[in-house]
């Protein structure tokens, strides 16, 4: 099976050329799908995972880990959907979500800023120099994004299998380029990075259930088995442990659960 | 069939990409025998040109311009070599030697950091640290020159058409994309590209004589 992510600026032809991949590869097309799944399966408005995942977040919510819960929300959402396999991605942050999965194909579309321009102004009837201003500011606003959340720019290469210019190449060249790569043994999954993929998916999901009482619990998983890092004060070690095994062991796949407990006091 | 120039961080693979990409198109692959053309083309002893397109220009090359003298006689022979038919060019500074000429396919291949230490490590036998430094240090000195000479860093993705990470993906897996985009209409030498670069080539040739 195989796994594309598009990532791409905002007015970037990237739907299109998504749509026109995954039909050529008989995949699965997906966007803002994974972020309805997240909605439902952990009962959040969609406009508010929407927003923790496009826009930067505000000096009060990076203080209080606010956006950091929806973001685990949809990236528990997103690696339980690309389990099925056979999917094209092209929604919000996809290449990050998705960055530990060896045989992911990570692709970034670029296009010039003047026939971003255009798009944006034959699309939603603005002016040429209010497009520029919004687009600007759209590029800055993730770019911030994902320096807060990830420490990393989605401008830096090494994040991506392949960059493709569509200064000088179509959409259908794009395609092509791309669905050659798709097919090669290199982003085919093996049993070995299928499982990989499964144990991410499963650390995510438990990510997402503990994150509203432990916003700096971080999972892991082998084969079932998950093991948990919590903070918190020596003195309430006891009940947060039982509590982190609690909701861990709740999650569907789990079959052993060991938490770390890390004191305040200690911790960096 | 196109030009193709191949941009590459030092140790990422690319000239092993660029050499198999030209053996399997049949084509010539060049990349420092250029230097040598040029310092024979316009009797500039070979070793002032190699100083000028490797190092980070000094001061006083700055003020002089002297790296800029130096690269209209890389560029003119160049641009004469590539009238001479397709090629693949892996030499320093070919996506910005050619930058004006029409359908060149331009590609960037690069390697983790992980992978080019190891690189290093194999090759030149030294500890992961001194891999790492040189690394480090080939890269800025790269991003230095070309800044100063074209206000351009070669990182920034928008310059090259296509960009390809060897890992997950091989070198031969990077040659047959490469090899399938040479296919594509962008990238044919049509007989209008051949004129313009005709006449850059004769304009390259008179700026270096100049």
């Amino acid at each position: 099976m195989s796994i594309i992510t598009i990532s791409r600026g905002s007015y970037s032809h990237g739907r299109e050329v998504a749509e026109k991949l995954a039909q050529q590869l008989g995949h699965e097309c997906i966007s803002r799908e994974v972020i309805l799944e997240a909605s439902e399966q952990f009962d959040i408005p969609q406009l508010q995972l929407l927003k923790a995942v496009r826009d930067a977040p505000s000096i009060l919510e990076r203080y209080r880990f606010g956006k950091e819960r929806y973001v685990a929300y949809v990236r528990a959402a997103l690696l339980r959907h690309v389990q099925r396999g056979d999917v094209v991605y092209h929604g919000f942050a996809g290449h990050f979500f998705l960055q530990q999965i060896p045989f992911a194909l990570n692709v970034r579309i670029l296009a010039g800023m003047e026939d971003r321009i255009e798009e944006m102004t034959r699309r939603d009837g603005i002016s040429a120099d209010e497009a520029r201003r919004t687009l600007e500011r759209i590029d800055e606003e993730r770019s911030k994004w994902s320096q807060h959340l990830y420490g990393i720019d989605a401008r830096d290469p090494s994040l991506y299998g392949m960059v493709l210019n569509l200064q000088s190449l179509s959409i259908d060249d794009a395609v092509k380029l791309i669905a050659r790569n798709a097919a090669l043994p290199a982003f085919q999954s093996t049993p070995e990075t299928r499982r990989i993929l499964d144990d991410h998916a499963l650390a995510a999901q438990v990510d997402a259930a503990l994150i509203a009482e432990f916003p700096q619990a971080k999972a892991s998983a082998k084969d079932g088995k998950v093991f948990v890092a919590i903070h918190g004060s020596m003195s309430q070690q006891r009940g947060l442990t039982d509590k982190a095994r609690d909701l861990a062991s709740f999650v569907e796949g789990v079959e052993q659960v060991t938490v770390h407990f890390v004191p305040l006091m200690t911790a960096d | 069939m196109p030009i193709i120039t191949i941009s590459r961080g030092s140790y990422s693979r690319g000239k092993d990409v660029a050499e198999r990409l030209a053996r399997e198109l049949g084509c010539e692959c060049v990349s420092r025998e250029i230097i040598l053309e040029a310092s024979e083309q316009f009797n500039i002893p070979e070793i002032q040109l190699v100083h000028a397109i490797e190092d980070a220009p000094s001061i006083l090359d700055r003020i002089t311009r002297g790296t800029e003298r130096y690269l209209a006689y890389v560029r003119a022979a160049l641009l004469k070599r590539v009238q001479k038919g397709d090629l693949v060019y892996h030499g320093f500074a070919g996506r910005l030697l050619l930058r004006d000429v029409p359908s060149v396919l331009r590609v960037r291949i690069i390697a983790n950091m992980e992978d080019r230490i190891q690189e290093v490590v194999r090759r030149d036998g030294v500890s992961e640290d001194q891999a790492r430094e040189r690394i480090v240090r080939a890269d800025d000195e790269r991003r230095k020159w070309s800044h100063h000479l074209y206000r351009v860093d070669p990182a920034d993705l928008s310059l090259y058409d296509i960009v390809l990470q060897i890992r997950p993906m091989t070198v031969d897996d990077a040659v047959g994309t490469i090899k399938l985009a040479a296919q594509l209409p962008a990238f044919q030498t049509t007989p209008e590209v051949k004129k313009t670069l005709e006449e850059l080539a004769a304009r390259a040739a008179a700026d270096a004589k100049a």
